[in-house]
């Protein structure tokens, strides 16, 4: 677009104030994470300071935050397997055939996204409590295959449609089965999707607290539900460590997130912008 | 039967036309062909679809019903509207949804207005624009959790870098999460802060999918930037931002992290919402048939707001 340089100005200093309001409270964990107990708690709080790794140190060596790494990675992996697994075929079925209920399907897998998890949570721990899956990895990435089932159905959808029809005639009229079409033709091209969804599903299995909340307490634990027990006592908040154990659980997945964001993008809004 | 259910492959609208021509010249045998795929289809798209039927069977509907059911019976086990009417009378309901409208609207507005102004900003960018979308993005990607926390952490008021720079510049700082009166702006100010970055994606997306040659247009025409945005811009991205809006709407609504991280629902009552009170209902004073009655009250408000979002990105994708 063709612009003044009022406008550019304007626009400049608007990106630039709000780059640097984003960014100040993720500078100020990097800033805090560096510091002793003391000077973390030091008023007026303390710009200049020799910095010290002792809280990553400390963080990465203690059981706690290694067992909720490990949680939050088992999970999130297991629990995007599974929503993949089951999501993608059930996409390309909402894309390519016509079944009555189609669209109310299309929606009820939508609403499972809108749905606040306080709802069902209840029943669930009912049902878990009776066969035993209460604080078990099962148990969760079960529950947090719902966060990720609605992007992957619909963001695939969207994906399948974009394909042209042909690919998959010309393999039937070939005399492939339809499922080895899907498996050999239609997957293969679909991997910038896989890629958009498996990411986000990651993403909202790592970041969520609920599930991990209600459903765990003593032998499965995960990094949200981790920080946010472990540093916060009654009286006093370790700040240092714990903003060295956030910036150290989100730094992989900030960095995965400025790596895709291209793909990102058509995940969020669930295939509404290509 | 009465029902059609053969499982025809759908056509895009482009195809018809070459269809009809092909049936009009098809042979005999390819006919044939034709129906054996039609039972194939249906096969095909039943071995498709039912692994995930299941798996929602199990996740979603027999909890779905447990807790409709749950909501209307009384705690002797009959049927009642008893807890509906005890949600409603219980202290400080009006107030709580007071809240959650409050909250839900206040950060989905904040964070939309947000998102726009910076993605439209980005339109007026030559340089640079990898290297903002980049940083904007990352509030996003912060767990909530950790995100709540570190607010906490700025925001505390007697330690807190946010109010101890405030002094600097002569101003005494609220109490922010603890003090009655402000704790509802500042956990709604955190969750904007949080997801503005959806909006912008998305919205921005949304300005490097248009064409170009209207705007030019309107621009020559001699429309001012204003008349341009107003008249041209948003009509053309008005599904774009309607979903947008209704996502982040939802989102709002669900919200559960940081509130609970930051205040727990207080100090008091200051910053408790529908969910967090269904939370506490369940988890603090065991009282399921509370949260099952809030849980069908969240659940029609969801299928509403579902509808709405579905029927607008189906559009976009067909």
């Amino acid at each position: 677009m063709h612009s003044t340089p009022f406008a550019r100005l304007v626009a400049y200093t608007w990106l630039w104030l709000c780059t640097l309001v984003f960014l100040s409270p993720i500078a100020w964990m990097v800033l805090q994470s560096l510091k002793t107990p003391i000077e973390a708690i030091a008023f007026p709080p303390r710009f200049i300071f020799s910095p010290t790794l002792a809280n990553y140190g400390a963080v990465l060596s203690s059981d706690g935050f290694r067992s909720a790494l490990l949680g939050s990675l088992i999970i999130g992996m297991g629990s995007v397997a599974i929503a993949l697994a089951t999501g993608v075929p059930f996409a390309y079925a909402l894309a390519r055939c016509d079944f009555p209920g189609r669209k109310e399907l299309g929606h009820f897998i939508l609403s499972t996204k809108m749905l606040p998890a306080i709802v069902i949570i209840v029943p669930f721990i009912q049902v878990y409590r009776h066969i035993g899956l209460l604080d078990t990895y099962v148990g969760v990435v079960i529950a947090h295959v719902l966060l990720s089932l609605a992007v992957v159905v619909w963001v695939m959808r969207g994906f399948f449609q974009a394909l042209p029809r042909e690919l998959e005639e010309a393999a039937v009229i070939d005399g492939a089965s339809r499922l080895r079409a899907f498996g050999v033709i239609i997957l293969p091209l679909a991997v910038p999707g896989l890629i958009t969804v498996a990411a986000l599903g990651f993403i909202l299995s790592w970041n969520d607290l609920f599930f991990a909340l209600t459903l765990t307490s003593l032998n499965v634990t995960t990094l949200p539900a981790f920080l946010g027990t472990q540093y916060v006592g009654f009286l006093a908040v370790d700040w240092g460590k714990l903003s060295a154990a956030g910036l150290l659980a989100t730094l992989p997945i900030m960095l995965l997130a400025v790596g895709l964001q291209r793909f990102l993008i058509r995940g969020l809004a669930l295939g509404a912008v290509k | 039967m009465a029902k059609d259910l053969s499982l025809k492959m759908t056509t895009s609208a482009s195809e018809p036309r070459e269809r009809s021509v092909a049936q009009f010249f098809r042979p005999r045998h390819f006919a044939r062909h034709r129906s054996s795929a039609s039972r194939d289809m249906r096969r095909f798209a039943l071995i498709l679809t039912l692994p995930l039927t299941v798996v929602l069977l199990a996740l979603l509907i027999y909890p779905l019903i447990y807790t409709i059911i749950l909501a209307f019976t009384s705690d002797k086990g009959g049927a009642s509207l008893g807890n509906f009417i005890a949600i409603v009378t219980a202290s400080g309901f009006a107030q709580v949804v007071t809240n959650t409208l409050i909250f839900t609207c206040a950060s989905t507005a904040i964070s939309f207005l947000f998102g726009f102004s910076l993605a439209y900003a980005m339109e007026f960018v030559g340089a640079g624009r990898r290297f903002f979308s980049s940083i904007l993005i990352l509030p996003m990607a912060l767990m909530p959790v950790v995100s709540g926390l570190t607010w906490s952490m700025m925001l505390n008021p007697a330690l807190g870098v946010v109010n101890a720079l405030l002094r600097v510049v002569g101003v005494h700082g609220p109490g922010w999460a603890t003090q009655a009166d402000t704790a509802l702006a500042t956990v709604i100010l955190i969750d904007a802060w949080q997801w503005t970055p959806f909006c912008f994606l998305i919205i921005h997306a949304g300005f490097q999918s248009l064409a170009r040659e209207p705007l030019e247009a309107a621009l020559i025409d001699g429309a001012t930037r204003w008349q341009t945005l107003r008249m041209v811009i948003i009509p053309l991205l008005r599904n774009i931002l309607l979903v947008t809006l209704l996502f982040r709407m939802m989102d709002a609504f669900k919200a559960f992290d940081t509130i609970f991280v930051v205040t727990k629902g207080g100090p008091g009552r200051a910053t408790e919402t529908l969910v967090i009170r269904a939370f506490m209902q369940a988890f603090q004073f065991y009282e399921p048939r509370t949260t099952a009655a809030i849980g069908v009250l969240l659940l029609i408000a969801t299928m509403l707001a579902t509808r709405r979002i579905g029927d607008l990105i189906g559009q976009e994708v067909e």
